[in-house]
């Protein structure tokens, strides 16, 4: 009887994504027989399009925190590519040349975070740090602090304030960024090698693996993400604005160990941290229905990061300790 | 073909200060257990180290299959069919076994995406389960963090099996096992040797070496003893003869004091459940008590736990004749007891702060302005890391530079210098020498020598048998947790305490 307990707990644990699932499911169904608007249509969308850009960032920091490392910098890696996506398609008009030059930003900045790390051996946490500053501050400086507006002809506006079918294209990108996510991340080679890094640097070295290699490319991952979530933005806002990343890099660390993945490295899980980004927002989201204080949202959100990072540690020591 | 699966001829191997590894050859048949014996630093593991790519010997040659090859990395050494299980297992805990098995060699399936392969993974692991008698307790689905370090143990086995490895090396393996534990892997060993692998067996447990061993090699001092055959009439007493037997140096000094009789730190039936029991220790004024054990004896938890920066399930400890109730090391230093640990680098210095700072961490109190009890006065302070750097003379006598700057002698001075400012008078000392070169042993020992003699009691943990005979009044022999020997000064015999930390009682209890 006892083992079987045991086996229930690993088994939900192995499983937050589910089990926030279920939690989420829960709030709704309370939300919806409390409130009238939490069901309508408007409102679900609204909730789906302020947490794409959270999941799609959050989806990059589960590689970076999986294989073992931290990056803050991925807001303003954002914010730089928002403004520059913007420019290029005002200077150029194409589409494509915006988006090359999203992912362009995302991955030398990312690239920068991650070697700089590794072969300089500069802790992960400050690296980041200082990207983000230099990212911020040319963010700033290219457009001296104002907004660059797109017309409404671009791909760009056509992303991020239309719809398709009825539902708002914003939120096409959550299924289509998560399933590469998670599958590079735990279909291929690569992405279960950067694991095995995060895990146990010294069992992957042992086992020939290149380690630096793998941290880098973890970042460079995260840095792309954050380049192309950049040029989605610049469509939401419909324009590029230079401090448009805000608190959006924290949130997506937030839901990234809110959604499962140990900061201590291995085991990352972007269907996991997409839940927690979703869930994060549904809280702000029902907040907001029962009308409390906007500036509530953000202490209620740092009380949910701690009380699911405290149960899971809970819970695992419960499971060791009977063994 | 050549009769051996692998050939080590001529090993050599420096590191600073230390030869490692001087001449050493060894070898291996398919289906042979080879058992590697020696003291703690005797070399075995600097060697393993060569064939697992993780150092690279200096001079030598190895040859697998009669082949010669070098291994410069863990992978090459792998792809030679060798397969080592270290004692500190290398696996990633959020992997499952499955995954674990296979790091590094993963399969995969389909053309275009190369898509990891885990129904083949899984499938391929069970079978390797299974050829270890393991299917009915180990799934290959169950993620690493979930096993007991038996099991750990099995992953990591399965690992080398998997591999195909003709060599599989066990580096103390039975350390960290029960003994029902034990005999399951000594029956997989069994299968493996059936097999045809070879096996080369690291262990401290004479017992288990006259059980297992084909044949056996001593290392001494990085020197290779002797190879022979075992068999009936091999004893215990032969392997202890092929581990010790170095000749005393000249550098301890001449013990001129005899201890007084009066007891100045006792512990009284202290347990730890798994760790340590009924440890009963008395320590007189004066006196250099050594305790002898081998790796895993217990010896560094019942130091800690004495000074409270361990738990303890009973016990009673009393300083001075006064009984401490609360053990903490706030409170042992309190009452003149201070433990200088094994760990240097981690817990004994924060070496990324100054030598200076080291000294004054534990000794604020006694640099304050004298109005303003709570204010820094950085001239006292500075006329305290003189007078203490002076004392221990520590070099070089650059106070302001980073504490990991300094050699491993210095840092053990230092250390000795911040506890000398709270006037302690019980020492107790977890490896003090250890990965220190001999000039600086000799400083140390010199330096505890005086101590003693001013009237300190000091306990010294040592893995190294000639420097406690050289510099201990008494020594105390650690066994699985438990006392079992005592040896006075005029009793001192290297291959009597051998035998005793390797459980044979020399005296009658």
């Amino acid at each position: 009887m006892k083992g079987k307990k045991v086996n229930l707990l690993a088994w939900i644990l192995d499983r937050r994504a589910l089990s926030l699932a279920i939690l989420i499911f829960v709030l709704a169904v309370i939300m919806a027989l409390t409130t009238d608007t939490f069901l309508k249509s408007e409102n679900l969308f609204n909730i789906f399009k302020q947490a794409t850009i959270t999941i799609i960032l959050a989806t990059g920091m589960t590689f970076i925190i999986s294989g073992g490392g931290i990056d803050l910098s991925v807001a303003n890696i954002m914010s730089l590519s928002c403004v520059l996506t913007c420019i290029v398609y005002n200077a150029t008009h194409s589409d494509i040349l915006s988006i090359l030059t999203g992912a362009a930003i995302g991955i030398a900045a990312g690239t920068a975070n991650g070697v700089l790390a590794t072969h300089f051996e500069l802790p992960p946490f400050i690296v980041s740090m200082g990207v983000s500053n230099v990212c911020g501050g040319l963010a700033l400086v290219i457009t001296k602090g104002f907004p660059v507006l797109v017309n409404d002809q671009s791909l760009m506006y056509k992303l991020g304030q239309k719809s398709t079918l009825g539902i708002p294209n914003l939120i096409y990108m959550i299924p289509l960024f998560v399933a590469i996510g998670q599958f590079v991340l735990r279909e291929t080679v690569l992405g279960s090698r950067m694991q095995a890094v995060g895990g146990n640097a010294t069992a992957a070295a042992l086992s020939g693996l290149n380690v630096k290699f793998m941290k880098v490319l973890t970042t460079t991952i995260g840095g792309l993400f954050a380049g192309l979530s950049g040029y989605l933005l610049a469509g939401r806002l419909n324009s590029g604005s230079p401090s448009s990343g805000g608190t959006l890099g924290m949130d997506a660390i937030c839901a990234t160990v809110v959604g499962g993945t140990s900061m201590l490295g291995g085991g990352g899980d972007v269907v996991g941290s997409m839940v927690g980004a979703i869930l994060m927002q549904i809280i702000k989201n029902g907040l907001t229905q029962y009308e409390v204080n906007m500036y509530w949202q953000t202490a209620v959100i740092g009380v949910v990061l701690i009380a699911v990072c405290a149960i899971d540690v809970i819970a695992r020591k419960a499971s060791t300790m009977k063994k | 073909m050549s009769e051996y699966v692998l050939e080590m001829k001529g090993i050599g191997k420096d590191f600073p200060g230390v030869r490692a590894l001087d001449d050493v050859s060894f070898n291996l048949k398919a289906g042979e257990i080879h058992c590697l014996i020696g003291e703690n630093g005797a070399g075995k593991s600097t060697l393993i180290k060569c064939l697992g790519g993780i150092h690279m010997p200096d001079q030598g040659q190895i040859l697998i299959d009669g082949e010669p090859v070098t291994i410069d990395t863990a992978k090459v050494s792998k792809d030679h069919g060798i397969g080592i299980i270290y004692q500190e297992f290398n696996l990633v805990p959020g992997f499952t076994i499955a995954e674990n098995i296979y790091l590094g060699r993963e399969y995969t399936k389909g053309k275009r995406f190369k898509r990891i392969d885990r129904a083949s993974m899984f499938r391929d692991a069970d079978e390797i389960l299974k050829s270890l008698g393991q299917e009915d307790h180990l799934n290959s689905k169950i993620r690493v963090y979930q096993l007991t370090i038996s099991q750990q143990q099995m992953v990591e086995i399965s690992k080398a099996v998997s591999n195909k490895s003709k060599v599989i090396v066990f580096d103390e393996p039975t350390a960290v096992l029960t003994q029902k534990e034990t005999d399951l892997l000594f029956e997989i060993i069994a299968r493996l040797k059936k097999e045809g692998t070879g096996i080369i067996y690291i262990t401290h447990r004479l017992d288990e070496v006259l059980m297992l061993a084909d044949r056996i090699t001593g290392l001494r001092d990085g020197k290779v003893t002797g190879t022979i055959n075992n068999g009936p009439n091999v004893t215990k007493d032969d392997l202890v003869a092929m581990m010790v037997g170095r000749k005393l140096d000249a550098y301890y000094p001449d013990r001129k004091i005899t201890p007084s009789d009066e007891v100045v730190f006792e512990a009284k039936n202290f347990n730890l459940k798994g760790v340590f029991e009924d440890v009963n220790l008395k320590l007189h004024k004066g006196e250099i008590l050594g305790i002898c054990g081998l790796v895993g004896a217990g010896r560094t938890e019942t130091m800690k736990s004495f000074i409270g920066a361990m738990p303890h399930d009973t016990g009673e400890l009393y300083v001075d004749g006064e009984q401490i109730h609360n053990i903490t090391p706030y409170e042992l230093i309190k009452h003149g007891t201070v433990l200088l640990p094994e760990d240097r680098k981690n817990e004994g210095l924060s070496l990324a702060q100054k030598a200076s700072t080291n000294l004054c961490i534990p000794n604020f109190d006694q640099m304050t302005r004298d109005k303003v009890k709570w204010v820094i006065d950085h001239k006292k302070e500075k006329e305290f890391v003189d007078k203490y750097f002076n004392m221990l003379m520590v070099k070089p006598a650059l106070p302001d530079r980073l504490a990991m700057h300094f050699s491993g002698g210095n840092q053990q001075k230092l250390i000795i210098a911040k506890w000398m400012a709270r006037n302690p008078h019980v020492l107790i000392m977890d490896e003090p020498t250890r990965g220190i070169d001999v000039n600086a042993k000799a400083e140390i020992y010199n330096i505890m020598n005086d101590l003693s003699e001013k009237g300190m009691s000091i306990i010294m943990v040592s893995s190294e048998m000639p420097e406690l005979i050289g510099v201990c009044d008494r020594i105390m022999v650690m066994y699985e947790g438990r006392f079992v020997d005592e040896f006075t000064r005029d009793e001192f015999d290297e291959t009597l305490i051998a035998k005793a930390q390797s459980g044979i009682r020399v005296h009658a209890n």
